[in-house]
């Protein structure tokens, strides 16, 4: 594997080690969020440093059961356990967005016990509408001065400009990566692609642009052999367990595209840079990001379709986390469409917090023994 | 002579039949609940009786208790286990201020007040994994006794954290951990130490601070214990010699006692098929 | 064991028996009808307005319940695809759709032909409506506002931006029936349902009367006039029908159980279970009545309505209902009320259901113990999927409960 691979993974696997050495060394401020519609530009241009959250521990959920209903998404339940238990003293607050049922609902609990200075929460539309897009750009600018009050310094257009340039080039180059899975072989794996972007969520950006430069380089120049008898799409919410992205391929198949929170959903969209106006610009964008509580069946679907087709997918895996509302209420109707409209092969698997994977390997196997040419 | 009052817990694992005068135990017997709860107990009754020399009609007045409290045929009157255990509880250990019930099919932490009042209490969440039956269906899965199970896990130096908190899905974690080669008895203590947090959870949405009395037949699982222990300092048994399951039982005849003096003739009609 | 007594109900109940009724028979025959959610929103003095008959799923679920079709409904979702994480009144609905039988309750609720949302409650709504226009097919016009996490400090572009919401539906409406709403019909309806919310406010206040006048069941038969008919003459004429008795109770010192009889009030948190409405009688038997729930008190009815504003007040409905705003302000509300109401314990309905009603309630619980010092019981249910309720596990907590307070 290559020692980018190698930095990326790692970054990911020791991120609160990673975090805390950053925040020792830098001293920087450290806001954590969730879900890939909170416009982390306005974080970085306040001198902060956006963490996504994620339950970093493997350690079963204790003390989050007296706050929080076992009904509710378990990933949210470990990582509300692990913030109590006070496993990550990096952060100095958070911005929760108004995506799913779940995450408002942690912003409840945590607005309560409020364990960090910062706390905020943003509107984010359901709707791409010019409304919805004025709305959002006067909420971000609310939050924008929630920030400023919490720095006690003021985000300038310029540093918000050139904010969104240092965003852009990391969506840019992670696009470009997701791009080589395209190729028949690919020359990334899936696993290595979810260590490329949930690296982004932990690693300065401007670094994190050098490493995928590197990256890419590296695998021009010495392209590995990987093998992919069959080809997948990965659609679900949050599909952050790395044993699960590792258990899909440990066979004769490769997942070439995901439509996942932490994945392409995270970097496809663009931000107009150099407009007058960078908050309407943030608003345009982060109102598109296709999650499954603000986008449409028919626009889910085509977005599939479009990453079906441009990478050759054979078949479709839906991993959805237990009680993730959402995914699982847009799943129904959108997985008939991919099978009826274009006939392509499904498999509905139901994920948990630190599930055992074996249940699902069974299922995961005999889905792509179904599918071998 | 003083007069003898029954109590009867007919819970979903075991019913218990005391028997106590004068505020003292006469004699008592358990026995698996079984699919027949009017049957089971009858018998649990019937043998407590026998170990006393007694007869039905010796019994002043009775109170059933536990999930089968309505389904026995003995009309006496019902008591919920709460109420019940509560009132047994503080009549063994005059000071108890909460009490934790590890049953098979919940876990319930209660704070008693004054004369062993219910002021609250908590059960577990329906899938939260929070009873006795997690340890039980772990324990069988691997074909192991509980008795083995729990000494497995006291003598386990290691502790290997499950993580599932659904049943059905520890049961395969635990499967597939130990095919993994992982150490048994890590697993096993890991599991007992699972139950022990969300107990240990449970009894916090109470807020209790004071020591806590143990009972249920959870109490007996020395494994459980020890993982209690270790979460809270403050957790005993009942007093040596009683059995942590007759709680209810005993708060049950106690209470038939109680009634009987408030309302002499309405309680003393205690009645059965064919007797 | 206690006695099962048989009790007199308040003579409205008829009369609201006789509306639902007549609103299932509406549902088929009128038309252009449209689907809408019950959640304090804009939508249904709007349908009225342009006279679209109105339809409620999510009451549609609760009849459902009541008949005790909704487990099979909720079986046939789930065979297609719909898992039981989902609200079981979407799931009922669903079912009802994919596999409605020979003879659903109150004859079925109908094939819609628009379909009208909002965000102000739950992600489900937008999800809900979103998968009926895949099987439908039929227009979808969404209002989307924000939520209000502090209601004290909302921004003023929270409101205009309800209000550009309100008024491009209004027009996307008015293109997909060919109807033009105009001003007056606008207002008139809005005036109405301002009628309707102050005979309900009015109402809640006589609730405070010990003994108390009416029990939690026919409390929410009144929803179904608050909600469903919000608008219109009929409902204004009913729910000042059902204040007038209630008022003439409360004179009279009759309440649901006698003033002896009423040992305690109970705060009952969440919906009702529909499919076991029973459990009212059975807390009645046994001395408590539920004057006070935040279902009934809290979540909607609590927008005042001004026909002279009537886009303003139409976007005030839509942020101010509480399932659109924070679990603190929630929490506030019942320990408010339950002083007002002379609150004596809880029960609260965590319902898996529901989450917007259910999470923060286990906070809440706790806050109220301590706050009030009186004992909270949480029972783990659901509204409408009759499979989660099981008997003698709710009724062995409740009667421990019970017990308690004796
Ligand atoms: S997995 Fe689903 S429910 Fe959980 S945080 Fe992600 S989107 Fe929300
Ligand atoms: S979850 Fe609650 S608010 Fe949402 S549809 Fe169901 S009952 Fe209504």
């Amino acid at each position: 594997m290559s020692s980018v691979l190698e930095q990326m993974s790692s970054a990911v696997s020791n991120a609160p080690a990673v975090l805390q050495k950053m925040k020792r060394n830098t001293g920087c401020r450290m806001i954590g969020f969730f879900h890939p519609v909170i416009p982390e530009e306005l974080i970085y241009a306040a001198g902060i440093h956006p963490v996504r959250l994620f339950p970093y521990f493997d350690d079963s959920i204790t003390l989050a059961d007296s706050q929080l209903q076992t009904f509710l998404c378990s990933y949210l339940r470990a990582e509300w356990d692990q913030i109590v238990k006070g496993k990550y003293p990096y952060l100095d607050g958070a911005i929760i967005p108004r995506s799913c049922e779940a995450v408002t609902f942690l912003y409840q609990t945590w607005r309560r016990h409020n364990p960090y200075q910062f706390i905020d929460y943003i509107n984010v539309p359901w709707k791409r509408s010019e409304n919805a897009i004025s709305f959002f750009a006067k909420e971000l600018g609310r939050v924008k001065r929630d920030l400023e009050k919490f720095t006690g310094r003021e985000i300038s257009k310029d540093s918000l400009s050139s904010a969104i340039e240092v965003y852009n080039r990391n969506r840019e180059l992670l696009k470009k990566v997701h791009d080589l899975r395209k190729s028949k072989p690919p020359f990334i794996s899936g696993l290595q692609a979810y260590h490329v972007v949930m690296s982004s969520f932990v690693l300065d950006k401007r670094e994190h642009n050098g490493l995928l430069e590197q990256l890419l380089t590296e695998l021009s120049r010495r392209p590995q052999s990987l093998k992919a008898e069959v080809r997948l799409l990965l659609s679900g919410g949050c599909v952050i367990d790395s044993r699960l992205w590792g258990m899909i391929e440990s066979g004769r198949a490769m997942i070439v595209a995901d439509d996942v929170n932490n994945g392409s959903r995270t970097f496809w969209h663009f931000v107009e840079d150099r407009t007058n106006d960078p908050l309407e610009a943030l608003a345009k964008r982060y109102a598109t990001v296709p999650c499954g509580f603000n986008t449409s069946i028919a626009d889910r679907f085509k977005y599939i379709s479009e990453m079906i087709t441009e990478y050759e997918a054979n078949g479709v895996i839906f991993a959805i986390n237990k009680n993730c509302e959402s995914e699982k209420f847009v799943y129904p109707e959108l997985d008939k469409k991919v099978k009826d409209k274009l006939h392509v092969p499904t498999l509905n698997i139901e994920t948990d917090y630190l599930i055992d994977m074996a249940p699902l390997r069974t299922r995961v196997e005999a889905f792509v023994e179904s599918l071998k040419v | 002579m003083a007069l003898m009052f029954a109590g009867i817990d007919i819970g979903s694992a075991s019913t218990k039949a005391i028997l106590m005068a004068d505020s003292q135990i006469i004699s008592y017997h358990i026995i698996p609940s079984g699919s027949d709860f009017a049957e089971s107990s009858q018998v649990a009754l019937d043998e407590a009786l026998n170990k006393s020399n007694s007869a039905f009609k010796d019994i002043a007045g009775a109170v059933t208790t536990g999930y089968g409290r309505y389904i026995t045929e003995i009309n006496a009157e019902a008591v919920t286990e709460i109420t019940c255990a509560a009132r047994g509880a503080s009549f063994l250990c005059a000071d108890t201020k909460a009490i934790v019930d590890i049953g098979g099919q919940d876990t319930k932490v209660i704070k008693i007040g004054k004369g062993g009042r219910v002021l609250d209490f908590v059960l577990n969440d329906k899938c939260a994994a929070g009873t006795g039956r997690f340890i039980e269906r772990i324990a069988t899965s691997l074909g192991l006794g509980l008795d083995e199970f729990a000494a497995r896990s006291v003598g386990s130096m290691t502790k290997l954290p499950i993580s599932s908190t659904c049943t059905v899905f520890a049961e395969t974690e635990v499967i597939s951990r130990i095919s993994k080669g992982e150490s048994l008895d890590g697993i096993i203590r890991g599991v007992h130490s699972a139950l022990a947090a969300r107990i240990y959870g449970l009894a916090q949405r109470l807020k209790i601070q004071e020591a806590v009395v143990a009972c249920g037949g959870g109490a007996l699982n020395a494994g459980l214990m020890k993982e209690l222990r270790d979460l809270t300092g403050d957790i005993t048994l009942p007093p040596t010699g009683i059995d942590p399951r007759l709680l209810p039982a005993i708060g049950a005849a106690l209470i038939a006692t109680e009634r009987y003096a408030l309302n002499p003739v309405k309680h003393s009609k205690l009645s059965r098929p064919g007797v | 064991m206690v006695e099962k007594k048989k009790r007199e109900r308040p003579a409205f109940n008829r009369s609201i028996a006789a509306a639902i009724s007549k609103h299932y028979k509406d549902v088929q025959t009128n038309k252009p009808m449209a689907y809408l959610l019950m959640a304090s929103n804009p939508l249904v003095e709007i349908a009225y307005a342009a006279r679209i008959q109105p339809a409620f799923p999510e009451n549609y679920a609760c009849a459902c319940a009541a008949g005790h079709a909704s487990a099979g409904y909720c079986e046939t979702a789930e065979a297609y695809n719909y898992s039981p994480d989902i609200c079981s009144y979407c799931r009922n609905h669903l079912g009802y759709i994919y596999g409605p039988g020979e003879n659903p309750p109150t004859g079925g609720i109908g094939e819609p032909d628009l379909l009208l949302i909002t965000s102000s409650a739950c992600t489900h709504y937008f999800k809900w409506w979103d998968a009926l226009h895949e099987i439908y097919g039929k227009p979808l016009i969404f209002i989307n506002t924000p939520r209000v996490m502090e209601p004290q400090s909302k921004p003023d572009f929270y409101m205009d931006y309800a209000m550009r919401e309100i008024e491009q539906a209004i027009g996307e409406i008015e293109k997909a029936v060919g109807v033009k709403i105009t001003n007056d019909k606008l207002s008139e309806a809005v005036k109405l349902s301002g009628e309707v919310v102050d005979y309900w406010q009015k109402l809640l206040e006589m609730q405070k009367a010990v003994p108390c006048p009416m029990d939690y069941s026919d409390l929410s038969n009144a929803l179904f006039v608050l909600i469903v008919l919000a608008g219109t003459q009929e409902g204004v004429d009913l729910m000042r029908e059902t204040y007038n008795e209630t008022k003439q109770r409360v004179n009279e010192g009759k309440g649901i159980l006698s003033k002896d009889e009423e040992r305690h009030r109970l705060l009952w948190i969440n919906i009702p279970f529909w499919y076991k409405l029973g459990i009212f009688g059975y807390f009645e038997d046994r001395g408590c009545v539920f004057p006070l729930s935040d279902y009934t008190h809290h979540i909607w009815g609590t927008t005042r309505m001004d026909g002279s504003k009537p886009i303003e007040s139409l976007a005030r409905k839509a942020l101010e209902g509480e399932l659109n705003t924070s679990v603190d302000d929630q929490i506030d509300k019942l320990l408010k009320d339950a002083k007002e109401y002379h609150i004596d314990g809880v029960i609260a309905h965590s319902n898996r259901s529901c989450r917007v009603l259910s999470v923060g309630m286990l906070d809440a619980v706790d806050i109220i113990r301590e706050e009030l010092n009186i004992p909270a019981l949480v029972l783990d249910c659901d509204h409408t999927d009759e499979r989660v309720y099981s008997d003698a596990e709710i009724m062995n907590r409740i009667d421990a409960f019970l017990e308690m307070l004796a």
